[in-house]
């Protein structure tokens, strides 16, 4: 296994669904992970990989990344083999469908460092990588955090609240 | 001491403090009520935002990772494969029994019975292959585990192995040499007579040893293992190809999500084409019984191995080589078919070069047949 390939199987489905998270769109996560990889292929060593590979994506998500189609194919490849793995989630209902566009709402509405430093932590990266790929201080990647999840927290309960008093107007 | 921040509280229970920093949040927090509570508070965010970020991976594909699992063991395909190869090879061995020598021939027709029960079609092969080599004692039947246990299959394969030669020369064309190295490959292409001298020199010997009596010994039949080379070669010139053996379709069938097509490169290589309807995959698995050859005959058909290489011409690069990992002794390329933009996979045991060839007959065959068989 080539040393991509094994970054790849290590660390694509944290990096796509962190891109999912953050761009709401499947196909492009997977496309800018691929992008992602691409670039770690090019990179003749690298010090913390998973640090490394969560701010290239960052930055690709911001930069629209040129592609490498044939680059983009072995990994499409790759992606392939790892979706084979993969079983398609129940069907999802209203319900969820509804919580998922409260979650987007809140999400966006987190100002773009707290959201990258939130999402990337729910992929597990500690405190210094998430400072490392956000070029940030160590010290400040707690405070970061805490705001992040409390704002999430509080804009989400607030769409919900304002979604239960939608459904008793229209009950009533 | 001052109250933590809230910052420092998210450190502590990410677990981010440095040890003294934490011991000492600890301390605090023991007796401080109003930390107490804002721990409480900040656990409460932590497990809702994690909750709330849960509901954002319901992106439109619609696919959720879970635990890799294997739809097919590797070694069933293997095994189901093997079936095919020796059934196949016995009934073209039976079918130019007449013209070949009884004597010969008594042994492969004991086995190609009970092969050719055990392969009806690609199809059954999966569900009945493992019982049936389970439940049956003889030696002969077992030996249709031949890749699962590579000793045991040399039984069957030493008839096939006295046929090839004869098969060829009715033919009018020699079979190309044997492989000696565990790189046993689908040579396509003739080695040409010099070549064609030594396959047939290389097989003298087993021929002599396992002939007539006992061939169900496998110390007997020390050259055995490298059976389907001889098989399928016989086979391509049966077929008429010389130059190149033709693919054919043996087999189709249809399973949860897609469809499985056999197709048979030669009696000793049988390839199943998976394309899988819903996620377009398509895996190609070609299985070959080969297992390593004993060293005199390595020794031997080295220089010749070589020297064929190098006349071989490097496969056109037609599509990218996507992929090249090697699953324990089995190769598989990967490619992403251009036109269909589909996923292929092509593994078996041969080596990453011969792979490429077998990947562009697939290639070809696959264009050839597009237009019957759209997919």
């Amino acid at each position: 296994m080539t040393d991509v390939e094994r970054l790849f199987r290590t660390y694509n489905a944290a990096l796509v669904r962190y891109l999912t998270r953050r761009l709401g769109d499947r196909d492009w996560a997977e496309e800018v992970a691929q992008e992602t990889f691409v670039r770690a292929l090019r990179q003749p060593s690298i010090q913390n990989e998973r640090a490394w590979l969560f701010a290239v994506a960052t930055n690709l998500v911001r930069d629209e990344a040129r592609k490498d189609s044939r680059r983009r194919k072995h990994l499409a490849l790759l992606a392939e083999e790892e979706r084979e793995s993969m079983v398609e989630p129940a069907e999802t209902t209203l319900e969820r469908a509804q919580e998922a566009a409260m979650a987007r709402k809140a999400v966006d509405a987190l100002a773009e460092r707290d959201r990258l430093a939130l999402l990337m932590r729910e992929e597990g990266l500690d405190y210094n990588e998430i400072a490392e790929a956000l070029q940030l201080s160590p010290g400040s990647v707690g405070t970061t955090l805490s705001r992040a999840r409390r704002r999430l927290v509080e804009s989400y309960e607030a769409l919900q609240k304002s979604r239960e008093e939608r459904e008793k107007h229209a009950a009533s | 001491m001052q109250h933590l921040d809230e910052g420092t509280i998210h450190a502590w229970l990410d677990g981010a403090l440095s040890p003294e920093e934490a011991v000492r949040a600890n301390a605090h927090v023991e007796g401080c009520p109003q930390c107490q509570a804002a721990v409480a508070e900040a656990r409460g965010f932590i497990a809702a935002s994690s909750r709330i970020l849960t509901a954002l991976d319901d992106a439109p594909r619609g696919v959720i990772p879970m635990a890799p699992t294997r739809r097919v063991q590797p070694w069933v395909w293997r095994v189901a494969a093997t079936v095919l190869v020796v059934a196949t090879g016995t009934v073209l061995l039976v079918k130019e029994r007449g013209s070949e020598s009884r004597s010969a021939m008594s042994n492969t027709a004991d086995s190609s019975a009970a092969s050719a029960e055990l392969a009806p079609g690609p199809a059954t092969i999966l569900s009945r292959q493992t019982a049936a080599a389970d439940s049956t004692a003889s030696t002969r039947t077992t030996s249709q585990h031949a890749t699962a246990q590579p000793a045991t299959a040399q039984p069957a394969a030493a008839p096939a192995i006295r046929a090839a030669a004869p098969v060829g020369a009715v033919g009018g064309v020699t079979p190309p040499p044997i492989r000696a190295t565990s790189k046993q490959d689908l040579r396509l292409d003739n080695g040409g007579a010099r070549a064609s001298a030594d396959a047939r020199r290389l097989t003298a010997p087993s021929e002599s040893k396992s002939d007539v009596v006992e061939p169900v010994a496998p110390a007997r039949v020390p050259g055995a293992a490298a059976a389907p080379t001889p098989l399928r070669q016989a086979f391509g010139t049966v077929a008429g190809g010389a130059a190149e053996t033709v693919l054919r379709e043996v087999a189709s069938k249809r399973v949860v999500g897609g469809t499985q097509t056999f197709y048979e490169i030669a009696p000793g290589d049988t390839v199943m084409l998976e394309e899988q309807t819903s996620s377009q995959l398509q895996s190609v698995v070609t299985t070959l019984s080969t297992q390593g050859q004993p060293a005199r005959r390595a020794e031997k058909a080295a220089a010749q191995v070589e020297s064929q290489q190098k006349t071989q011409p490097a496969p056109p690069p037609s599509v990218a080589a996507l992929h090249d990992a090697q699953v324990g002794e089995r190769h598989s390329i990967s490619w992403l078919d251009p036109s269909t933009r589909r996923v292929i996979i092509l593994s078996g045991r041969h080596s990453q070069q011969e792979l490429e060839r077998i990947r562009d007959q697939i290639q070809r065959l696959r264009g050839s047949q597009s237009k019957k068989n759209p997919e």
